[in-house]
């Protein structure tokens, strides 16, 4: 999963309260709560932006923490949320839905 | 978890406690709260009040305004039109100019074989179902019919599935909340069953006005949040008077040895709120809409954890 790419989905709807991001799946109504560095994950899926420089750059500068480490969690949180289908994966940058959507149109 | 203070100062960076999460499994948007069974009363047991004059030349026609939403229910069932007009008696308002017309046909059990309520939009036409009634929606005409058996209970449940389908796009939703005006202003006491909402509501001093002891309704006017009353009831089984107020503030209802106000953050507000907010569709943009509608309300207005004693004292802290 090292070099994959990860995105919001379409599906799940999010806001950060007092600094603690909420994510809405929009599918099931389930609500997730993210703590400091699953937030960060969170907001830098962007789709352009690989999990390993995610946490390379963002999570390993920020915290106290081995690459190694930082990444098995990274991977877990990273197949949990796109198991609830609110987190794109895949092995490539992945485009924003509206753009696509216009590009299509 | 403490974030550093820089990220380009690697010596002050924090410890990492691992990458977490919590999920609350699917946020309820209470249903089951409506089964016939729960409800306090047969409306068939009540006795007959005396009907609005000037509905008495339409007697297959009822119009039900509830938060400003007009909804004309029309049949040939002249008892479904009557018990339709005792329930909703606050909330008729035969001037209004329909914001949906909804044919009403009384049948026995619609659907039987649907215990569980449904609700869902195909091809852009809403649908709602369980075994006591039937509704079908088409949103783009402001049409729909709803069969039903002669149970106002069954109607009910018919009218707020259709009021939160309504609410959801104008930023509002039901919420599982007694409300009531004091001061010109509203206050929402939210929490589940057995939380104490019918308790405020019936040791409430005489300059209160309720809204609802169950049901409030919820929606942003403008810049401002707005609380309307509902007929829909609780244990108390008295309709709450059709008026609106502006919010000044929410309370999470929770029974305690003393009175004490607990002012909550916004991430707890919401998570709080959540919780209770009634919704039945499976529809990801109305969902996505609504938890939107739930953030902007915690943010804007101040929430509290309203930790009370059942008796007239809570009031002294509701101002």
């Amino acid at each position: 999963m090292k070099g994959c790419y990860v995105a919001k989905s379409p599906l799940a709807a999010s806001r950060e309260l007092d600094g603690e991001v909420f994510i809405m799946s929009s599918v099931n109504s389930t609500l997730f709560t993210l703590n400091d560095v699953a937030s960060l994950i969170w907001k830098s899926a962007d789709g352009a932006t690989s999990l390993q420089e995610i946490v390379e750059n963002k999570i390993c500068a920020e915290f106290e923490v081995e690459p190694s480490t930082a990444f098995a969690d990274a991977e877990y949180l990273v197949a949990e949320l796109v198991g609830h289908g609110v987190l794109l994966v895949a092995d490539h940058p992945i485009e924003p839905p509206s753009l696509f959507a216009r590009k299509k149109s | 978890m403490h974030r550093s203070r820089g990220a380009t100062d690697q010596s002050t960076s924090d410890p990492f406690e691992g990458i977490g999460f919590l999920v609350y499994q699917p946020i309820p948007f209470i249903d089951q709260m409506f089964a016939v069974a729960h409800l306090p009363h047969s409306f068939l047991e009540r006795t007959h009040q005396m009907p609005n004059v000037a509905l008495l030349a339409e007697v297959h026609t009822v119009m039900v305004e509830i938060g400003g939403t007009p909804i004309r229910l029309y049949g040939e069932s002249a008892c479904f039109l009557s018990m339709a007009r005792d329930r909703y008696i606050g909330f008729l308002n035969p001037g209004s100019r329909p914001r949906i017309d909804l044919r009403v046909d009384v049948v026995s059990r619609p659907n039987a074989d649907q215990e569980d309520l449904r609700v869902v939009r195909e091809g852009g036409l809403w649908s709602a179902e369980r075994g006591d009634f039937r509704l079908d929606w088409d949103p783009g005409s402001s049409s729909g019919r709803l069969q039903l058996e002669l149970n106002a209970y069954s109607l009910d449940t018919a009218l707020r599935i259709m009021h939160t389908i309504v609410l959801a796009e104008q930023w509002g939703f039901l919420l599982h909340a007694a409300s009531v005006v004091r001061g010109r202003r509203a206050f929402l006491f939210f929490g589940p069953s057995g939380s104490g909402k019918t308790t405020v509501s019936r040791v409430a001093p005489p300059d209160v006005t309720l809204l609802t002891d169950e049901i409030s309704y919820v929606r942003r006017d403008a810049d401002h949040h707005m609380a309307y009353g509902t007929p829909f009831t609780g244990e108390l089984a008295k309709s709450g008077e059709n008026i609106s107020a502006h919010i000044a503030a929410l309370y999470q209802l929770v029974k305690a040895p003393a009175n004490r106000l607990v002012p909550m953050n916004a991430a707890d507000a919401a998570r709080a709120l959540l919780g209770n907010v009634l919704f039945f569709a499976e529809d990801p943009h109305l969902v996505t809409l609504i938890f939107q509608s739930v953030c902007d309300l915690v943010c804007q207005l101040p929430v509290y954890r309203l930790e009370f004693v059942p008796d007239q004292t809570i009031w002294d802290l509701i101002q």
